[in-house]
């Protein structure tokens, strides 16, 4: 009984340690995004998910070589557990690798030979890769797939000492002067991959590279040199990506992201997705290696985005779906941020809305004078490490600011500005067409129709509006603009709209509905904003709304004839509201949150998702 | 958001929201009995001014690239090049109307098969040989006939068209007028008309009828001698 017992809890042991694959992905990933089967499953049923449009589809597409397909699982991957997907770079290769977890080896291995019978794959005490690496970082067991796609760094192989040792040529077309390197070199592994799994894996024994000399100085060729240079690389990509793979696939929890305490703060069990970037600070340098001095003139984006990260999580609810991004900045730069985004949006822009006809808006409030001040100074740190004109960029940053009134721009224009889709109206146009006399020669004759053009409003805040009011007037003056009841209008003669302009209550309005500028200037204007609204608006520094109904009750779908299979009706009829917010700067985290409504018909967010697919590519 | 982004969506959300666009081309042939005579090609974008003059504003739409008005300047200019350099073509002009979108380009010829002479030259220039028509006067016996051929090459191009440049097309009309200084005595299309004076022939296909081959241009017109 005890050995029984032994052996159960060693089973479940063995498929919650084999399904967490998690632990594959290395400590020093820079990026690692997840999708969590658990949850999506919870979701959505293996059944429905089989029964689905896009997998019916997919199904029917592997069906159709030798194997006959009916449901997700037979391809021997488990859907109920987490796949994920990581980036790591070093000075010499960037690495995108995918874990996708494995149900059923014996399942999995009669599919990869039914969809990939070109290639054979070897099967190495249950590590099974493809023959003669053929499809580079390919690998899994029973449990676990491992694809690896490398990205070689091409200023890490343009150093002369390094393409030395791998047998490249010099890409230099106006001539070859070093001498080629024609000895049989051994290709090496990538610089700095870390030996995690050295302990329990022992390491195949990698295939040579000869690179033979056909080199002569007198018939040098560019572009058999580029030829040979790019299979070299392919080769040793190849090589390390499957080395990569097998580390991966063997990695023990002990290298794991697990261990990294940034990356566990990120996790959230609820979310259906998530992504998780870590310091782009460390990945500009790391990625720009040696090529940070020539080939970028020594912009310094390491410096300007140090301790900056992100985390994005997906939520697929039964009402909505969410995306939640939390950036992370450095101290420097949320010093400056906070500054920046200290405006508010000015209220009296409130007074200008009606959200029975409006369609979308989107807000913005910055601090103008915050901005000008404190962009120079972000733009110092990128600046001064340049290796030539570093010094020159930095006087030039400080003279831009000596020159530059902060405070008198500020005045003009506040930085915080509400614009609104605020409807469609109709306009009558004129066009030419013809009338014919008994001898059909024709005249030219104006004829009306009526139009329909989308009505925009733009509110900005002024506290001093006197320059743009100097240059309202110069353009009065100058009859670039005419002036009738109470705001001023440039319409140009080819141009469908007419904008109009005017200021009132230290707000500047552009908009392009006469109708709406009319009531602005008479106060008759007929606001209407629920809290909802006033809230997303006023508690972010930015904003974007549409609304679905007004979009599908306004939008003349026919006469824009857009939609002759009747899709895009079906789509905006069954659609609900949709929002993104940018929060004010809490800590050193900006939130950033994307809603999308799910309408009522539909169970949750994933299926409404699906039926989305279903009902466009039908 | 830059104010230049801004304004780019804005002026793509009315070329997205202003009706379709239509067009209207006429074609003209005023023929004297010697044969000579001039034509005349119009384009009336008229009534899709509006967004036309919205699609003027942005670079590029649905992955095209917007001819300026210096391009299409320059497109009109190498039409008059292409005339002038005709033989039996001369006194060649071009209108252009860009706060209405109308373009026309006339010319005169010494006989119609001057004009065969071009279309043949273009033609043999295109890759796609959409539309084939070719003219013939015959003085002794006063007679004028247009050939007109369909190729099915049209549909095919129309086919590959996404369902909203298909839209340009619905209300799209091409007319067809030929004048006479002597009386039109009959003509055998049945889609065209005489002119109460007797001295034009005039016909009007919508564009959809030439796309799809349903309409036919050809006509023998007989004139009195």
């Amino acid at each position: 009984m005890k050995k029984l017992f032994t052996a159960v809890m060693l089973f479940a042991a063995s498929i919650v340690f084999a399904q967490n694959t998690i632990t594959k992905v290395p400590k020093d990933a820079s990026i690692v995004a997840s999708i969590k089967g658990e949850n999506l499953t919870q979701l959505m049923s293996v059944e429905e998910l089989n029964n689905s449009f896009v997998m019916q589809e997919m199904l029917k597409e592997l069906s159709r070589k030798e194997a006959d397909y009916s449901s997700i699982e037979d391809f021997g991957v488990n859907i109920k557990a987490s796949s994920h997907y990581f980036f790591q770079v070093n000075d010499s290769i960037m690495y995108n690798a995918f874990i996708i977890p494995i149900s059923n080896g014996d399942k999995f291995d009669a599919f990869v030979k039914n969809t990939n019978s070109r290639h054979e794959f070897v099967d190495n005490n249950g590590v099974r890769s493809f023959k003669d690496n053929s499809e580079g970082g390919i690998i899994w067991n029973d449990n676990t797939l491992v694809i690896v796609e490398g990205s070689l760094v091409d200023s890490y192989f343009n150093d002369k000492t390094v393409a030395k040792r791998y047998g490249l040529k010099p890409d230099n077309i106006y001539g070859y002067t070093d001498d080629a390197v024609t000895e049989a070199i051994e290709v090496e592994e990538a610089e700095t991959v870390k030996e995690a799994s050295e302990e329990i894996y022992e390491e195949e024994e990698i295939e040579e590279t000869v690179i033979e000399s056909t080199e002569d100085n007198n018939t040098y060729n560019y572009y058999d040199s580029y030829n040979t240079n790019y299979d070299i690389k392919r080769t040793l990509s190849k090589q390390w990506d499957l080395k990569k793979a097998k580390e991966v696939l063997l990695q023990i929890e002990a290298n794991s992201i697990l261990k990294n305490k940034s990356y566990l703060s990120s996790i959230d069990n609820t979310a259906e997705a998530t992504l998780w970037v870590n310091d782009f600070g460390k990945i500009y340098s790391q990625m720009l290696g040696s090529a940070y001095f020539r080939d970028l003139a020594g912009f310094n984006l390491g410096a300007m985005y140090a301790d900056n990260n992100l985390t994005a999580k997906l939520f697929l609810e039964d009402d909505k779906m969410m995306l939640n991004t939390k950036y992370t900045m450095s101290d420097m730069m949320a010093k400056s941020y906070k500054k920046m985004s200290s405006r508010k949006l000015n209220k009296k822009f409130f007074d200008y809305v009606n959200e029975d006809k409006m369609i979308a808006y989107m807000s913005y409030a910055m601090d103008t004078k915050a901005m000008l001040e404190e962009y120079p100074k972000l733009m110092k740190s990128i600046y001064q490490n340049m290796p030539y004109y570093g010094e020159e960029a930095v006087l030039a940053i400080d003279l831009f600011s000596l020159l530059l009134d902060e405070e008198a721009v500020a005045e003009v224009l506040k930085g915080d500005m509400l614009f609104l889709l605020s409807g469609i109206s109709k306009q009558e146009v004129t066009y030419t067409t013809y009338e014919y006399n008994d001898d059909y020669e024709y005249v030219e004759v104006e004829k009306k129709k009526t139009e329909t053009l989308p009505d925009f409003l733009l509110m900005a805040s002024s506290d001093d509006s006197e320059i743009i009011t100097k240059l309202i007037k110069y353009s009065k003056n100058k009859e670039f603009v005419t002036f009738n009841d109470g705001f001023y209008t440039f319409k140009e003669k080819s141009s469908p709209i007419s904008l109009h302009f005017l200021i009132k209550d230290d707000i500047i309005f552009v908009g392009t509905s006469a109708v709406e500028m009319k009531k602005i200037v008479t106060g008759t204007f007929n606001a209407k904003v629920s809290s909802k609204h006033k809230n997303i608006m006023s508690k972010n520094n930015y904003s974007m709304y549409v609304s679905a109904q007004q979009l599908a009750d306004q939008l003349p779908i026919e006469e824009m004839g857009i939609d002759r299979s009747g899709k895009l009706e079906w789509f905006l009829n069954t659609s609900e509201d949709a929002y993104i917010t940018a929060s004010k700067i809490k800590g050193n985290t900006v939130d950033t949150n994307m809603v999308i409504g799910v309408p009522s018909s539909q169970e949750n967010a994933l299926k409404y998702i699906f039926d989305i697919i279903e009902n466009i590519a039908k | 958001m830059k104010p230049y982004n801004l304004f780019k969506i804005c002026v793509l959300l009315v070329t997205l929201i202003t009706i379709t666009s239509c067009f209207e081309v006429i074609e003209e042939i005023d023929l004297k009995s010697d044969g000579s005579g001039t034509m005349t090609y119009t384009l009336n974008l008229s009534k899709s001014k509006s967004k036309i003059a919205s699609i003027m504003l942005l670079d590029s739409i649905n992955g095209y690239k917007v001819p300026s008005r210096q391009d299409i300047q320059k497109g009109l200019n190498d039409i008059v090049a292409e005339l002038n350099k005709a033989d039996g073509i001369t006194n060649v002009t071009k209108t252009a109307d860009y706060e209405n979108f109308i373009f026309s380009v006339k010319c005169n010829f010494k006989d119609v098969d001057k004009i065969n002479k071009i279309a043949t030259n273009v033609s043999n220039k295109q890759k796609n040989k959409m539309v084939i028509s070719s003219y013939f006067f015959d003085k002794n016996n006063s007679q004028f006939k247009r050939k007109y051929t369909y190729s099915d090459q049209i549909k095919k191009q129309y086919s590959k068209l996404n369902s909203k440049n298909k839209k340009v097309f619905d209300d799209a009309s091409y007319t067809a007028i030929y004048r006479f200084d002597k009386t039109v005595l009959s003509q055998n299309n049945p889609k065209a008309k005489v002119s109460k004076s007797k001295k034009a022939v005039m016909q009007r296909l919508n564009a959809m009828e030439i796309i799809d081959g349903s309409g036919n241009l050809s006509t023998q017109i007989k004139l009195s001698k």
